[in-house]
C-alpha cells in the first residue's frame, strides 16, 4: 500500500515537476522588432529615412553642437565677443580651445554622426523595395542628409581644405554601407579630405539631380534647392566660388524663399519662415533645441551660458536693426542673443540672407560677368532689411565688408568659424589653421579601432 | 531564539536515534537556562562519541538510557540552539541537572539554504547569518544598512544620506565588469524585486520591507551554496525568512521609536570676508586680467543683491540651508501564536521620516499575515504575505543645481531670500527665494517641487508541503512580487523647469510583475547509524513582467493645478513592456557519514530568455565536503577544543544581470516631427551566454572552551570568465558598444570571524569580529577599454574601476602654476619623467582604486542585571573616493563657486609652498581631473550604540506585562576618517549604481545621518 502510494504520488508530481517546457523562455520585445524584419517593405524603409531625419536633428548635431562647437572655436578668447560661463567642462575647454581627445561634446557629436549615417545606409540599403519617384525622393533626402553630416564632420574634425592642392591629409572615415556585423573590417581608417569633399559633393549633386524642388511628401524635408543651398556652402568651402555662386543663385532665382520684412521674423519659429531653406523641426514631443538650452536666461528655462560681451555689440552700426534683437538676461544683466529664444523654435540651419551672401562674395571672388546679381545689391538686400544705408558705389565696400556683414548676419548660427578658415583669417593670434581649431578624433574611437589616426596637437597615432 | 528551537525538533528525529541496551541504567534530570532558570525544551542531551541521545520536553525534563560502560565513564552532550554546548561526565550519577548559558556562536543555528535549510554545524559551504536580534540593534531603515559590519565579505554601501536611495552591495568583491554585481534577493523562497524602478537616481525597492518583520538574513556566499541559484548566484545570495508564529499563548509585542538626526559631518567653506578676499585676488590674477570681461566688482554686486557686501551684510552659510534637523518615529504592532494547527504572525507598522537634506521625506505602512497549517500529519499549507506603502518624497539627483547640497557652491554673498529695503537699508526678506544667484537657488525646487515615489508592494507567497513518505517530502511554493510604483512630479512656475512653460509635471507608473513557481521533493534517509542523506530535487518557473506608462504636460492654469488633467498641452506620453522569463531545474545531495564527513553536491539547469537561441542553458555544479576533526577520536583529548570543521567547496554560479534582449539584432521606434520612425538600435550577438563564476573556497570552523570563544576563516579565489562585456566599438560603424562574453576577472579573499565570550554569568560580554579581504584583478579584458563614473575605468591587470587620469604635483613654488606627472605613455608610471604645467602634455596613469582593501565590524554586548548595552564599530579600509565636485568646489577660484575654507591656502607668492595653486578665475588652474580630488575613503565608524533597560519580572508581574524593555540608541555617532568630503560612506546617484564602473564618487551627495532614537518594546 504504502509503495504504491509512493509510486503513484511519484508519477503524479512528475508530471507536475517537468511538464513545463522550453516554450515558457519565449519573449518578444515589444519597443523593437528584429533587425530581420526592419527593411522587409517600402513602408519601413520610408520610417527608417524619418529616423534619420530624428537622429540628424538631435542635439550633438543639428539641434545643437553642430552649430555651437564651431562658434566656441570661433571665439578670440584674448577678446571675447561671446563668453562661455557654463559649469560643463566639454563645451568650456572647446571654447578655451583646451579640448582634449576625450572631449565629451567632440565624442558624443561623433558618435551620433555615425549613428545617424548608418541610419541612412540602412535606408539606402532598402531601396530596391521602392519604386519610381518615391526611390528617388528617398534616396536623394538620404543622400542629402549623409552628405550634409559628412561636409560638417570634416569641417570640424579635419585641417581646412585648400584650394588648389591635392587635399591627401587624413579626413574622416567614410562608411557608406549599412552595418550588419561588426568585425575587423569595421575598423575603418581616415579618409582623405579630397576623398571626403568628393563624396559630400557625390551625395548632393545626387540629391539636387533626384529631388524635386519642392517635396512632395512634406515641405520641411530636404528638396532639390536645399541640396543645392548646403552645395553651395561646400563650394564656399573649397574656394570654388563659380560653382558656389551657381548653387547659390539657382537658390535665390527660384522664388521659393523670400526674406521676412523684420529680421527678427527669420528667428524662433514654430512653422519655417519664408525665408527658412531648411530646418531641423522642433515640437513639444520630440526634436531638440540645444541652442535654446544654452543661449537663453534661465528665467525661461535655458541655462544662460552664451554671454554676449560689449566688443561684440561694438561691430554693429548704429541703427543696425539686428541689435534689436539682444536682450539684457533678467537674472544677472548679462547680454544675451534672442535668435535662440523659443524652447520648441525650429533650428534652422540654413537661409535665405546667406544665399545672398554667398552670391555676393563668389560673384565679388570671381568677378564679371556676375551669375544673378551684382554685389552691391545683394548685399543692400540685406542691409536694407535691418535699415542700413545701402551701398550705392560698388567702391563703397570691399571684401572685408562682405564677410563682416556675412558675420554680423549669420552670427551664433554656426557659420563663423568655417568662414574664417576658408578665407583663411585668424581667431585671434590663431591662424585658420591652427591645430586646436579642429576637433580631436574620440579617445573612444582611437581606442577601438587601431587603424585610426590623431589630428595634430592630440594625443593618439598620428598621421 | 525560541523559534528556532521550534525548527531544531524537526531536525531531532533524524539526528538522534535512540539505540536502546539490555543493560541499562538510567540518567534523567532538567535543563535549565543560566539566564532566568526557566526549563529548556528541545535540548539535545547525548551520549558522546554516539548517536545515541534524546531532547528534552517541554519542561526541560530527560530521561536516558545508558549501557553500564557509558554509566561508568561516558560523557554527556548537552547542546540546543542558541545555547553553549556542555559535556558533562556522568561518573556513575543518575540525576545531572544542567543549567545551559546563551551562546552567540550558533553552531547548532539552523541556516537557510535555497530550497531548504541546514544545521550550520553540518554546513559545508559559507553563509553568513544575521538574526532578527542583531538586525533590530541598529535602528536603521533598510535592512542592509543593519547588516553593515555585520556580515564578513558583505561591502555594503549607502550612496548618500537621502531617504530609500539605492543601496551598493557587494559580496566578495565585484564579480563583473559589464552585468551587475548586486546580489540575488529571496524572501521566504522566492527572488524578489531588488532593483532600482526609479527614473532618476536608483533607490532601493527593499526599503518596502519592514525590519521588524524579518527573522533572519542568510547570505551565501561561495559557490557549494550560492550555486543552486545557478545562473544569477555568481554575485551571492540573500535569502531572507519573515517571522512566523508558533503554537502557545498569543504574544502581543508593540514598539515605538523616535530619532532624531543631523549629518554626520559638514565641510568648511568661505565665508562672506574669506570670498571676497580670495575672488577679488583671483580676478586680478585671472588670464582674463581684462576687467571689462571679468571685473569681480559687478559681480559681488549681483550676488549682494543690493545688500551690503562691502560691509558683509549678507554672510549665508549654504549649508544651514541645505540641511534641516530630521527625526523619524517608528511604531510597529504584531501579534503572534496559535495552536498546534494553526500558527499565526501578524503585524502592522507605520514609518515616517523626515531626511536631513531639505525637502526630503521617506514614509511607509505596511502589513503582513504569515500563517502556516497543518492539516493533517502529513499535509501542510501556508501563505506569506506582505503589504506596504512607500512614499518618498524625493530630492534632485547629486548633478541637478536644484539638489540642496549643490548650494554650497552658492556666494556667501548672496541672500537666500529676496531681500527687502526701506530707503535703501535693508529691514528683512520676504519669503521667495532669491531668484539672482550664481546658481540656480534650490529653495526653488523647495518650494516649487512635488516629487513623489510612491511604492505599492504586494509580496507573498503560498506554499504547500506534503509528506509522501517518512522521509520524502513534496513542496510547492507560488509567490507573486507585485510592484506598482508612481513617480508624480509637478515644477511650478517659480522653478526652472516649470518657468518656461506654465508649469511642468509628469507622472510615470511602473507595474511590475514578478511570479515564481516552485515545485520540488526532499528526500531524508538514515541508512543504519552513519549514513545520513538529504536530497532536494525540482524544477522553478519565473517571470517577469515591466510595464511602464509615462506622460509629460506643461501649461497650467495656476500652481493649484498640479495634475496632468489640468496641462493644456501634453508633450509626452509612452508606454513600454518588457519581460524576461527563467525555467530552471535543480537537485542537491547532502550526505553526512559518521558525524563527520560531510558532502554535498549540486546542480542547476537554467534557461533564460534573455540569451540567443545557440546558448539558451547554462549548467551550473557545485561540490563540497566538509571533516567535523573534532569529532575524530584523535582530537577527543584536546579537551580546550570543542568544535573543528575543514571545509571545502567548489562550484560554478553564472551572471545574467543584462538588458532582456542583448542578443538580438534589432530596430526601435522614433519619430520626427509628428511622423515615425524606424532605427537601427542593436547589433545582433545570437552566441551570447552567461557570464560564468568558479568558486573555490576553504574555510575552517572552530570552537574553543565550551564554545566559549569560536570562529570561521575562509580562503577563496573566484574566476569568472565569458566577462558580460559591453565592448567598445568603432562607433563608425553606427553603433558604440556590444555585449559580448569577453574577458575575465578574479577575486580572492580572506574571511575571519571570530565570536566570544569574555564573561558569562551575571555580567556577561560577548564579542563578535569580523574582517575580509578581497582582492579583484581583472585579468583579461580583450583590448577593451571601459569607462564608467568620472575617472572609473576597467583596466587589464588592475583592479575593477581604478581610477585613470593625470596625477597631480602640486604647485610650482616659483609661479603658482599647477603640476602633473608627466609619466610614460600608456599608464606606465615614471616619476623620473619629470613634472608639466600643461595638463594635456601628462599621460594617465592608474591614480586611485575605489576598491576596499578589506572591510568589517566589532560588535561588544554587555548584559548586567536588567542592563543591555551593544556597541558595533565598523570599518572600511583602503578604498580611494574621487570627487567630482572638488574642480568647482576646491578649485582656487576658477569659476564663482564658493570654496572650501583650505583654499585659502593658495599660492601667492613667488616662494610659497602648498599644494592649492595661484586663484585664477576662469583660469583652469589645477582645476581638470586629476588625484588632486581623490582622497582616502577608509573609515572607521561606531555604527551603532544602543542601551536598553528590561523592566525585572516583579515589575512586570505588577503590571501584568510580558516584557517591557526601553532603549536609547545611536546611530553613525562617531566617524574616523581622512576624507575631505562630507562622508566616506559615499557613491553619488549621478551615476547608476548597476554599472560596475561607478563606483568610489562623491559629488554634492549628501552625507549619511547620524541618528539617536529613544524606543521602547512592550510585550502583553
Amino acid at each position: 500500500m504504502k509503495k504504491l502510494k509512493l509510486i503513484a504520488g511519484t508519477l503524479l508530481l512528475s508530471t507536475f515537476l517537468f511538464t513545463a517546457c522550453d516554450g515558457v523562455l519565449d519573449t518578444t520585445p515589444k519597443q523593437s522588432i528584429d533587425a530581420d524584419e526592419a527593411l522587409t517593405n517600402a513602408d519601413n524603409v520610408r520610417s527608417v529615412l524619418i529616423g534619420a531625419y530624428d537622429a540628424m536633428g538631435g542635439s550633438d548635431l543639428y539641434g545643437g553642437w553642430f552649430l555651437m562647437m564651431p562658434d566656441l572655436l570661433a571665439v578670440d578668447n584674448d577678446s571675447p565677443e561671446l563668453t562661455f560661463s557654463g559649469t560643463f567642462f566639454g563645451p568650456r575647454a572647446v571654447y578655451l580651445k583646451q579640448q582634449e581627445y576625450d572631449n565629451a561634446n567632440a565624442t558624443s557629436t561623433w558618435i551620433d554622426s555615425y549613428d545617424a549615417i548608418n541610419i541612412v545606409n540602412s535606408a539606402l540599403d532598402g531601396l530596391d523595395l521602392l519604386e519610381g519617384s518615391e526611390r528617388d525622393r528617398v534616396e536623394g533626402e538620404a543622400k542629402f542628409i549623409r552628405g550634409m553630416i559628412y561636409f560638417d564632420l570634416i569641417r570640424l574634425y579635419a585641417p581646412q581644405y585648400e584650394a588648389g592642392a591635392t587635399n591627401s591629409q587624413a579626413g574622416v572615415p567614410l562608411v557608406l554601407t549599412r552595418t550588419s556585423s561588426i568585425d575587423e573590417e569595421s575598423n575603418v581608417s581616415r579618409a582623405t579630405v579630397e576623398e571626403v569633399y568628393t563624396q559630400v559633393l557625390n551625395d548632393l549633386n545626387d540629391a539636387k539631380t533626384l529631388l524635386p524642388d519642392v517635396n512632395p511628401e512634406r515641405s520641411y524635408y530636404a528638396n532639390s534647392m536645399v541640396a543645392s543651398a548646403v552645395l553651395s556652402r561646400v563650394h564656399m568651402q573649397m574656394g570654388d566660388y563659380d560653382n558656389a555662386r551657381i548653387e547659390a543663385d539657382r537658390v535665390i532665382s527660384s522664388g521659393n524663399y523670400s526674406l521676412t520684412t523684420d529680421y527678427a521674423d527669420a528667428f524662433n519659429n514654430v512653422e519655417d519662415s519664408p525665408e527658412t531653406i531648411f530646418a531641423m523641426q522642433v515640437n513639444e514631443q520630440d526634436g531638440t533645441n540645444s541652442l535654446f538650452t544654452f543661449y537663453n536666461t534661465e528665467e525661461d528655462g535655458g541655462r544662460g551660458e552664451m554671454d554676449v560681451n560689449q566688443i561684440h555689440l561694438n561691430e554693429y552700426e548704429v541703427n543696425d536693426e539686428r541689435l534689436e534683437l539682444f536682450y539684457s538676461d533678467p537674472v544677472n544683466g548679462v547680454t544675451r542673443s534672442g535668435k535662440w529664444n523659443y524652447i520648441y523654435g525650429n533650428v534652422q540651419q540654413i537661409r535665405l540672407a546667406e544665399m545672398y551672401l554667398t552670391r555676393a562674395e563668389a560673384n565679388f571672388e570671381e568677378g564679371i560677368p556676375y551669375v544673378g546679381a551684382d554685389p552691391i545689391d545683394d548685399l543692400n538686400e540685406v542691409r536694407d532689411r535691418v535699415s542700413l544705408p545701402l551701398y550705392t558705389l560698388p567702391t563703397d565696400f570691399d571684401l572685408d565688408d562682405i564677410l563682416q556683414e556675412r558675420k554680423l548676419e549669420l552670427m551664433f548660427e554656426g557659420q563663423l568659424l568655417h568662414d574664417i578658415k576658408r578665407t583663411q583669417r585668424n581667431v585671434g593670434t590663431r591662424t585658420y589653421d591652427d591645430p586646436k581649431l579642429v576637433l580631436p578624433i574620440p579617445r573612444r574611437e582611437i581606442d577601438s579601432n587601431p587603424n585610426l589616426c590623431q589630428n595634430a596637437s592630440y594625443q593618439g597615432p598620428s598621421c | 531564539m525560541r523559534k528556532l528551537l521550534q525548527l531544531s525538533s524537526c531536525f531531532m528525529f533524524l539526528l538522534f536515534v535512540s539505540a536502546g541496551s539490555l543493560h541499562a541504567q538510567t540518567v534523567s534530570g532538567v535543563v535549565v537556562s543560566a539566564e532566568d532558570n526557566e526549563p529548556l525544551p528541545s535540548i539535545t542531551v547525548l551520549v558522546k562519541g554516539t548517536n545515541k541521545g534524546t531532547a528534552t520536553n517541554l519542561d526541560g525534563e530527560y530521561e536516558l538510557d545508558l549501557t553500564s560502560d557509558e554509566f561508568e565513564n561516558g560523557t554527556l552532550v548537552f547542546s540546543g540552539v542558541g545555547f553553549v554546548r556542555q559535556e558533562v561526565a556522568v561518573n556513575g550519577r543518575r540525576t545531572i541537572d544542567i543549567e545551559l548559558a546563551t551562546d552567540t556562536q550558533l553552531l547548532d543555528e539552523v541556516v537557510v539554504v535555497g530550497f531548504g535549510s541546514i544545521v550550520r554545524e553540518d554546513m559545508t559551504g559559507n553563509i553568513a547569518s544575521v538574526d532578527s536580534e542583531e538586525l533590530a540593534a541598529v535602528p536603521v531603515n533598510s535592512f542592509e544598512s543593519a547588516l553593515q559590519g555585520k556580515a564578513s565579505g558583505v561591502f555594503i554601501q549607502k550612496s548618500n544620506g537621502k531617504l530609500g536611495q539605492g543601496i551598493n552591495i557587494r559580496v566578495r568583491g565585484t564579480s563583473s565588469v559589464s552585468a551587475s554585481s548586486q546580489p540575488l534577493y529571496v524572501i521566504d523562497g522566492i527572488p524578489v524585486i531588488s532593483e532600482s524602478q526609479s527614473q532618476t537616481a536608483d533607490t532601493n525597492p527593499l526599503a518596502d520591507l519592514n525590519i521588524d518583520d524579518i527573522e533572519s538574513v542568510d547570505i551565501l556566499k561561495d559557490a557549494s551554496a550560492a550555486a543552486i541559484y545557478g545562473s544569477r548566484g555568481a554575485n551571492g545570495v540573500i535569502l531572507i525568512t519573515t517571522k512566523s508564529g508558533k503554537a502557545g499563548e498569543t504574544q502581543i509585542n508593540v514598539s515605538y521609536e523616535r530619532g532624531y538626526s543631523t549629518e554626520t559631518n559638514r565641510v568648511d567653506f568661505l565665508n562672506a570676508d574669506e570670498y571676497v578676499e580670495l575672488f577679488t585676488e583671483a580676478a586680478e590674477r585671472s588670464p582674463f586680467g581684462d576687467l571689462t570681461n571679468s571685473d569681480a566688482i559687478p559681480y559681488f554686486n549681483f550676488f549682494a543683491q543690493g545688500t551690503d557686501w562691502q560691509n558683509r551684510e549678507v554672510d549665508t552659510n549654504w549649508q544651514d540651508e541645505a540641511f534641516q534637523d530630521a527625526s523619524n518615529t517608528e511604531l510597529n504592532l504584531s501579534v503572534s501564536g496559535g495552536t498546534e494547527k494553526t500558527r499565526f504572525y501578524v503585524s502592522g507598522g507605520f514609518s515616517d521620516q523626515i531626511g536631513i537634506v531639505r525637502g526630503n521625506e521617506f514614509n511607509r505602512m505596511n502589513a503582513r499575515l504569515n500563517l502556516d497549517h497543518t492539516a493533517s500529519d502529513k499535509f501542510e499549507v501556508g501563505m506569506n504575505l506582505g503589504i506596504s506603502r512607500t512614499e518618498n518624497i524625493r530630492v534632485s539627483n547629486d548633478n541637478a543645481f536644484s539638489t540642496p547640497l549643490q548650494a554650497v557652491a552658492q556666494s556667501p554673498l548672496s541672500p537666500v531670500y529676496e531681500p527687502q529695503f526701506e530707503n535703501g537699508n535693508l529691514v528683512g526678506y520676504s519669503d521667495r527665494p532669491n531668484f539672482n544667484t550664481l546658481y540656480y537657488n534650490f529653495i526653488r525646487h523647495v518650494q516649487g517641487v512635488d516629487n513623489n515615489q510612491t511604492v505599492f508592494r504586494n509580496l507573498g507567497n503560498l506554499y504547500a508541503n506534503y509528506e509522501i513518505l517518512d522521509n520524502l517530502e513534496f513542496r510547492s511554493e507560488a509567490g507573486l512580487d507585485l510592484l506598482f510604483q508612481n513617480e508624480d512630479y509637478y515644477a511650478d512656475r517659480n522653478t526652472n523647469t516649470g518657468s518656461g512653460v506654465n508649469g511642468y509635471g509628469d507622472s510615470q507608473w511602473v507595474n511590475l510583475v514578478n511570479y515564481t513557481l516552485n515545485n520540488y521533493l526532499t528526500w531524508n534517509q538514515q541508512f543504519n547509524d552513519n549514513h545520513q542523506l538529504t536530497t532536494v530535487a525540482g524544477v522553478s518557473v519565473e517571470s517577469s513582467d515591466r510595464y511602464l506608462t509615462y506622460v509629460a504636460g506643461e501649461q497650467f492654469p495656476t500652481d493649484s493645478f498640479r495634475k496632468l488633467a489640468s496641462a493644456a498641452s501634453i508633450t509626452n506620453g509612452s508606454t513600454t513592456e518588457t519581460e524576461y522569463k527563467y525555467l530552471s531545474y535543480f537537485a542537491r545531495a547532502n550526505y553526512k557519514f559518521s558525524d563527520r564527513y560531510l558532502f554535498s553536491g549540486s546542480a542547476r539547469v537554467d534557461g533564460s530568455s534573455r540569451f540567443g537561441e545557440n546558448s539558451r542553458y547554462g549548467f551550473f555544479p557545485a561540490v563540497s565536503a566538509g571533516w567535523i576533526m573534532s569529532q575524530e577520536d584523535f582530537l577527543n583529548d584536546v579537551d580546550a577544543l570543542s568544535f573543528l570543521k575543514l571545509r571545502a567547496s567548489y562550484g560554478l554560479t553564472g551572471n545574467s544581470n543584462v538588458g532582456n534582449f542583448p542578443s538580438r539584432g534589432l530596430y526601435g521606434g522614433t519619430g520626427y516631427a509628428g511622423s515615425s520612425g524606424l532605427v537601427p538600435s542593436q547589433t545582433p550577438n545570437p552566441d551570447l551566454k552567461w557570464e560564468r563564476t568558479a568558486q573555490y573556497n576553504v574555510g575552517l570552523d572552530f570552537a574553543f572552551f565550551n564554545d566559549r570563544i569560536g570562529g570561521e576563516i575562509d580562503y577563496y579565489i573566484k574566476k569568472t570568465d565569458d566577462l558580460l562585456l559591453s565592448v567598445n566599438v568603432p562607433a563608425t560603424t553606427g553603433y558604440t558598444s556590444q555585449l559580448r562574453n569577453v574577458g575575465e576577472l578574479e577575486n580572492s579573499g580572506f574571511e575571519f570571524v571570530i565570536n566570544t565570550q569574555n564573561t558569562v554569568g551575571e555580567f556577561r560580554w560577548s564579542s563578535s569580529f569580523n574582517i575580509a579581504f578581497n582582492e579583484n584583478e581583472i585579468t583579461n579584458l580583450g583590448g577593451q577599454v571601459i569607462e564608467g563614473g568620472f575617472l572609473n575605468r576597467a583596466v587589464e591587470g588592475e583592479p575593477i574601476a581604478v581610477m585613470w587620469g593625470k596625477e597631480y604635483a602640486g604647485v610650482n613654488p616659483d609661479n603658482g602654476d599647477a603640476l602633473y606627472y608627466l609619466h610614460g605613455p600608456d599608464g606606465e608610471k615614471d616619476y623620473s619623467a619629470g613634472t608639466t604645467n600643461v595638463y594635456s602634455d601628462a599621460n594617465d596613469v592608474v591614480i586611485g582604486d575605489p576598491n576596499p582593501d578589506f572591510v568589517g565590524g566589532i560588535t561588544n554586548n554587555f548584559n548586567y542585571r536588567n542592563f543591555d548595552l551593544g556597541v558595533l564599530f565598523q570599518f572600511v579600509y583602503g578604498n580611494d573616493i574621487y570627487n567630482g565636485g572638488g574642480r568647482y568646489q576646491s578649485a582656487n577660484g576658477d569659476f564663482f563657486d564658493n570654496q572650501t575654507a583650505d583654499q585659502l591656502n593658495r599660492w601667492q607668492e613667488p616662494g610659497d609652498i602648498t599644494d592649492v595653486p595661484e586663484a585664477r578665475l576662469y583660469g583652469s588652474n589645477g582645476s581638470n581631473p586629476s588625484s588632486r580630488y581623490i582622497s582616502d575613503g577608509s573609515y572607521l565608524r561606531l555604527k551603532s550604540v544602543t542601551l536598553g533597560y528590561t523592566l525585572p519580572q516583579d515589575v512586570l508581574d505588577r503590571l501584568q506585562l510580558r516584557d517591557v524593555r526601553v532603549y536609547m540608541s545611536g546611530v553613525n555617532l562617531l566617524t574616523f576618517t581622512d576624507y575631505e568630503g562630507w562622508d566616506p560612506e559615499v557613491n553619488t546617484d549621478l551615476y547608476d549604481l548597476s554599472n560596475n564602473l561607478n563606483i568610489g564618487n562623491d559629488f554634492y551627495s549628501a552625507p549619511q545621518a547620524r541618528t539617536i532614537s529613544f524606543g521602547v518594546n512592550i510585550g502583553f
